[in-house]
């Protein structure tokens, strides 16, 4: 058993996070506005993949989007992005790596198929729309299709036309195309795969929201440090620095379930749905104790942990609602009872 | 790579202690939680050597890594031992990493070999009637007279009393005001005359533990582990190990979750069931999770941070919200609801012993977090 990065992962994910540092600060609006080029530029986009580096293990590639959500890079990629990171981490080949890479590398990928079900239809050969998070400015769209292997087929007609939700977050859009102008690229791999795609996708997302629940709690630690209130830090009396310890604590648990669940050898089935519920629930744990220890701060527009709010409440619904993960936690635990 | 499978030393470990506990813990001992029956398979443990794993071997342990002494507990896990409550617990798991760190050579070949032996059953005097939480204020003292220390003083909730011939107690030598750098760490005989004690009827039925007194209870001076005035450090070099102890319940929770999956089998639409329990599973695996982190991080020699603490403030929570929808779901569905009304009560105290839920939120908060202590009352 070993869930130690090594020397050189430790390297590479220490360079990740100075590269995500870097990039683009947030504008008056909340937003990073070409993020997605700063990435591109800086030779990151691919996250879990990149062919000079070679494919990343699904376990080093946890550890880079945990380091982008340290910088509230979440929602700046789509679940398409996570689903065609998730991909990469499982193609291991030339063309392959060379179709995922060409996905990647203009602008975030949007996936068609309703990503809200707790198993994601990537295969939906007849999606003409998509609802997803992290749709903004222009992208690119792909779907999968299953052919009696996979297609990854990317859209090449019109632009697509991207309508916000009437939601808070701007990150949430509804993105539909019209046509069957797709360019293929056929893939080794089959829908036997994609169960695995999608889960190595769901952690890859989970380890991004917990990098952004650490990054809320350092921001809410540092307010609490400096808003004196009775003539003392607020972060100095107990009802705020135990809840911050619950919070921490919440942290730790899940982003080791998240390990756990990354590992090679990990029960496929039941440690990624713990993870994903441990991770949910940390990051809402995160933004509950966010938005009340920055008390009336945080219902405004001022500070960016209202970006954070945001960020967890969208994320900790994509890819399905973290009770039905749990549900099916329970479910599959009592058939294996039987 | 991450990865939790095992080396082929590890996989070969494995298949022989399952091999060995299958043969050698009898059918009458498994799953059982009373003194004599825990007494018994730590008799056993010894016969075979497999009392203290990770000991090194200079003092009669088989320097075993922590994966290995992790799976060894594992598989005695299978079989229902619980090590955790084994009267050997505290002088093997707790007492004897701070006598390794902190004892000097006579006292290692005078205890060691005695508590390998089993010759040795340890409880533990350090809260007190007004010193729980704040174990600092600790009012029991020790006075040096000639070639002995005299003790006076009082020890609650100390577990095993009735059982014990030796305790390791924190004791005052300095002042009040000296706080935790005037506290000593002695251990004495509890056949030592001046020593009465007083089994406490717990909310289970049980009386698990005690309350102590001493009264001009004369005490070798030698009988010091570490300083005299230096008996924190050695405190918390134990309480760290027994922070970790929740690696060693993980097999008992696991068998009460599959327990309760198991009640509601042939109930395919009970999705509401089923998202608590997965829930309550996910909980229970997260401790899980952590236990693997600091079995991985040993065996690298890393840093554990905060782990012992986030360790102790999370299972014992995850245990009782475990035992409250056990309880909630038999109550339900008119069964018997007598073992998870007794596992409700049972876990309560988990959350208090080897430091409070709020104590290890004190430590997070302020050494993890660098939050300010909280301001203390004026006197």
């Amino acid at each position: 058993m070993n869930l130690e990065y090594d020397a050189d992962e430790q390297s590479l994910l220490s360079q990740a996070a100075d590269v995500f540092r870097g990039i683009a600060p947030l504008d008056a609006a909340g937003q990073k506005p070409s993020v997605w080029r700063s990435l591109v530029d800086a030779g990151w986009h691919d996250l879990g993949a990149d062919v000079e580096r070679g494919t990343l293990a699904a376990g080093l590639a946890a550890g880079v989007f945990r380091a982008a959500g340290h910088q509230l890079l979440v929602d700046q990629f789509t679940s398409g992005a996570y689903l065609l990171s998730a991909l990469a981490t499982h193609v291991q080949d030339e063309p392959d790596r060379a179709h995922v890479a060409a996905a990647l590398e203009q602008r975030p990928g949007v996936l068609l198929g309703d990503g809200r079900g707790a198993a994601v239809p990537v295969v939906d050969a007849g999606a003409r729309e998509g609802y997803c998070f992290g749709a903004q400015g222009e992208i690119d769209v792909y779907r999968v299709v299953d052919d009696g292997g996979l297609v990854l087929a990317r859209w090449l007609g019109a632009p697509p036309r991207v309508q916000a939700r009437p939601a808070l977050s701007p990150s949430v859009a509804t993105v539909t195309v019209d046509g069957d102008e797709w360019r293929p690229m056929r893939l080794d791999l089959t829908a036997g795969d994609l169960p695995g795609i999608e889960t190595t996708a769901l952690l890859l997302h989970s380890a991004a929201l917990i990098g952004c629940a650490e990054e809320l709690l350092t921001t809410t630690r540092d307010y609490a440090l400096n808003r004196h209130q009775f003539g003392a830090p607020i972060g100095s009396y107990q009802a705020v620095k135990h809840a911050l310890a619950d919070v921490y604590a919440a942290n730790t648990v899940a982003w080791n379930a998240i390990l756990s669940a990354v590992a090679e050898g990990a029960d496929t089935v039941t440690a990624p749905l713990v993870a994903r519920y441990l991770a949910v629930e940390a990051a809402l744990g995160s933004a509950r104790a966010g938005a009340q220890f920055h008390g009336g701060m945080g219902f405004t527009a001022e500070l960016t942990v209202h970006r954070f709010l945001k960020t967890v409440l969208d994320g900790g619904q994509r890819f399905g609602s973290h009770d039905e993960f749990a549900a099916a936690l329970g479910k599959e635990m009592v058939s294996r009872a039987c | 790579m991450l990865t939790l499978n095992e080396t082929e030393e590890e996989q070969r470990f494995r298949a022989q202690m399952r091999a060995w506990a299958e043969e050698h813990i009898p059918e009458h001992l498994r799953w059982r939680e009373d003194f004599d029956s825990l007494q018994e398979i730590d008799r056993i443990l010894a016969a075979h050597g497999l009392l203290a794993v990770s000991w090194p071997a200079e003092y009669g342990g088989r320097a075993l890594s922590p994966t290995l002494e992790l799976i060894l507990t594992e598989e005695l896990g299978r079989v229902g031992v619980q090590k955790a409550k084994s009267p050997s617990h505290s002088g093997i798991n707790n007492l004897g990493p701070a006598l390794i760190a902190h004892a000097s050579p006579e006292q290692l070949a005078f205890f060691l070999p005695k508590i390998l032996a089993m010759e040795i059953k340890w409880c533990q005097g350090f809260s007190e009637p007004e010193a729980g939480s704040d174990l600092a204020s600790l009012r029991t003292t020790a006075r040096l007279d000639g070639d002995h220390w005299v003790v006076n003083g009082s020890k609650i909730w100390t577990s095993g009393a009735q059982h014990a011939n030796w305790i390791y107690a924190l004791v005052r030598t300095g002042t009040p005001e000296q706080r935790h750098r005037g506290i000593t760490f002695l251990v004495f005989e509890m056949g030592s005359e001046g020593i009465t004690f007083r089994p406490i009827e717990q909310i289970t039925g049980g009386s698990d533990f005690c309350e102590v007194f001493f009264d001009d209870v004369l005490v070798p001076k030698a009988n010091v582990i570490g300083e005299v005035g230096g008996g924190w450090p050695v405190a918390m070099t134990l309480l760290a190990s027994e922070r970790l102890s929740g690696r060693h319940r993980y097999n008992s929770f696991r068998r009460q979750y599959e327990a309760l999956a198991a009640s509601l089998a042939g109930e395919s639409d009970a999705h509401d069931l089923h998202r608590e329990l997965g829930r309550a599973i996910a909980e229970v695996e997260g401790m899980a999770a952590l236990g693997r982190r600091v079995e991985s991080l040993r065996e690298a020699g890393g840093d554990l941070g905060a782990l012992p603490q986030v360790n102790k403030l999370w299972w014992p929570v995850a245990h009782q919200r475990l035992t409250e929808l056990g309880w909630k779901v038999s109550t339900a569905r008119r069964t018997d609801p007598s073992d998870w009304y007794f596992d409700w009560l049972a876990a309560r105290p988990e959350s208090i012993y080897g430091g409070s839920a709020q104590i290890q939120r004190n430590i997070i908060s302020e050494r993890f977090l660098g939050l300010p202590r909280a301001p203390r009352p004026s006197t």
